[in-house]
């Protein structure tokens, strides 16, 4: 099978600067491809730079070396090509659920007679139809997280950047916010890079599953592929198998 | 109360209702524990899990019904009821050990047997190398093991852990519940375990108690017999775990 390589990492390093001079690696020499209409999950435990990874591809942050390319072009800061769904929702309270979403397309500069359309569009796909009017504060957790993965989406971007969208929700909230990831992933496929520390949503949501090396600077582990049918079973022994073979290969850190 | 009933029984919750105003959150929950029990409660999120636990631990009134330890109604100033919170809670200006010692202390345990069971648990949860750090020098996972070390140390009549390990990786997670589990098994403490997480509930529970929405009352009562350590990718385990999944999947 011949894959188009959609994003790809080279050598990536990153430093940042604490207190005037004191260095802190974060990322050390992470190579990596993701390839188009892929899902690819990077999985890694609290202080692995999972998060400085997604905005360096972001372009909210610049890598002190190496480069990354997205179909071939050197990311140099962000760009309506690339959308992103943040942990903390990052939805403006005073603007209603269409507004938020609408507010996305403005920014992409799409055509303004096309906004009612998509919008509406794409709240459908996320299940939030007859909550146009809603303010953020109105909402429950995991109805916010699908408004911002409906502005992220609605705006066509060609790579889907999904920083931990789910940690804040509860379990049972939060396996059907995966399900409908899946749904809406599998009906409008774009290139996905999701970014968590729950290897139970690595193993449902990715076609593959990059590990991350914990503490500083973060480091690649290892790729897995994930062969198995869609939507999964968490309770299938080759989806625990695989589970566990990743687990052991993780060191435990207390 | 019927004397064969309580002869077995650690506690006893009989009834037990919880209303405000017109609202209705539990409604007559039955079940008892027996002495050196760890029951796990397993619920659809918005279960009223945490008036749940704030009645058990007395911290709120009953509106009817009551909890009976030994026989005798719940109180707080005669029983010893400890609790482990979904949040690490330690005392930033006090150390690991001084922690882990402030339950005994609360409870006005004599001096010198408070040194001797302090000593003892900081070994059996590996905690001994750490004594004299502040908190904010550990880790997130070892805030709640001196959490959990603080409660076992006060040897409650009856232990209630809010879903302790609930923001954990799995790996971790697993590690802090055989340790849970050694505690309990060791020190043969009555324990009520609260989780969304039915794989938790299943590895670390002898008896897991499934909650209905609100009003909430017990659905079922799912006994685990499987020895230890379990083996989560044991046929049985899973299928325990399945049937628990089904349990709560009617929401």
């Amino acid at each position: 099978m011949n894959k188009h390589v959609k994003i790809s990492a080279e050598n990536v390093s990153k430093e940042f600067i604490q207190k005037g001079t004191q260095r802190v690696p974060v990322l050390k020499d992470i190579s990596l491809q993701v390839f188009d209409q892929e899902l690819l999950v990077v999985l890694g435990p609290g202080q692995s730079g999972k998060t400085t990874l997604l905005r360096i591809i972001a372009g909210l942050e610049k890598p002190t070396q190496g480069r990354i390319t997205l179909d071939g072009e050197e990311i140099r800061g962000p760009g309506p090509d690339r959308g992103l769904v943040f942990q903390s929702y990052m939805l403006f309270p005073w603007k209603t659920v269409e507004a938020n979403v609408r507010l996305g397309l403005e920014m992409a500069q799409v055509p303004k007679e096309k906004h009612a359309e998509t919008v509406r569009h794409y709240l459908d796909l996320v299940g939030l139809n007859g909550f146009e009017k809603y303010y953020p504060h109105q909402l429950s957790g995991g109805m916010k997280q699908r408004v911002g993965i409906a502005r992220a989406f609605s705006t066509q971007p060609k790579v889907m950047l999904m920083d931990e969208p789910f940690g804040q929700l509860d379990a049972q909230t939060r396996l059907f916010m995966e399900r409908e990831t899946e749904r809406i992933w599998l009906s409008d496929k774009r290139t996905t890079i999701f970014i968590t520390n729950n290897i139970d949503e690595a193993l449902l949501l990715g076609d593959r599953i990059v590990t991350l090396e914990g503490k500083l600077p973060g480091r690649m582990k290892k790729s897995y592929e994930v062969n198995l049918p869609r939507p999964r079973d968490p309770m299938d022994m080759e989806f625990l198998k695989l589970r566990h073979t990743i687990t052991s290969e993780q060191e435990l850190t207390l | 109360m019927e004397q064969s009933a309580a002869s077995n029984a650690k506690i006893e919750v009989r009834n037990l209702t919880k209303k405000f105003g017109d609202l209705l959150v539990l409604d007559r929950i039955n079940f008892n524990i027996k002495k050196g029990e760890l029951v796990a409660i397993v619920g659809p999120t918005g279960c009223g899990k945490t008036t749940f636990l704030n009645c058990m631990s007395k911290l709120t009134d009953t509106t009817d019904g009551d909890i009976f330890i030994d026989g005798v109604p719940a109180d707080p100033v005669k029983h010893n009821l400890a609790f482990v919170f979904q949040e690490p809670t330690a005392l930033p200006w006090r150390t690991v050990a001084q922690n882990v010692v402030y339950g005994m202390e609360v409870k006005g345990v004599p001096e010198k047997e408070r040194a001797e069971r302090l000593e003892y648990i900081l070994n059996l949860v590996g905690l001994k190398d750490t004594a004299d750090l502040y908190p904010n020098q550990v880790s997130a996972s070892m805030m709640q093991r001196i959490a959990v070390a603080r409660a076992f140390a006060v040897n409650p009549d009856l232990l209630l852990m809010d879903e302790p390990y609930g923001q954990l990786d799995v790996k971790l997670r697993f590690y802090l519940e055989d340790e849970l589990v050694k505690l309990w098994q060791t020190l043969n403490s009555t324990v009520l375990f609260i989780t969304h997480n039915i794989e938790e509930a299943v590895y670390v529970a002898e008896r897991i108690l499934v909650l209905t929405p609100k009003p909430t009352k017990v659905r079922a009562e799912v006994i685990v017999d499987l020895p230890r350590p379990r083996n989560f990718l044991d046929p049985r385990f899973v299928e325990i775990r399945r049937q628990v999944t089904e349990l709560i999947r009617w929401w």
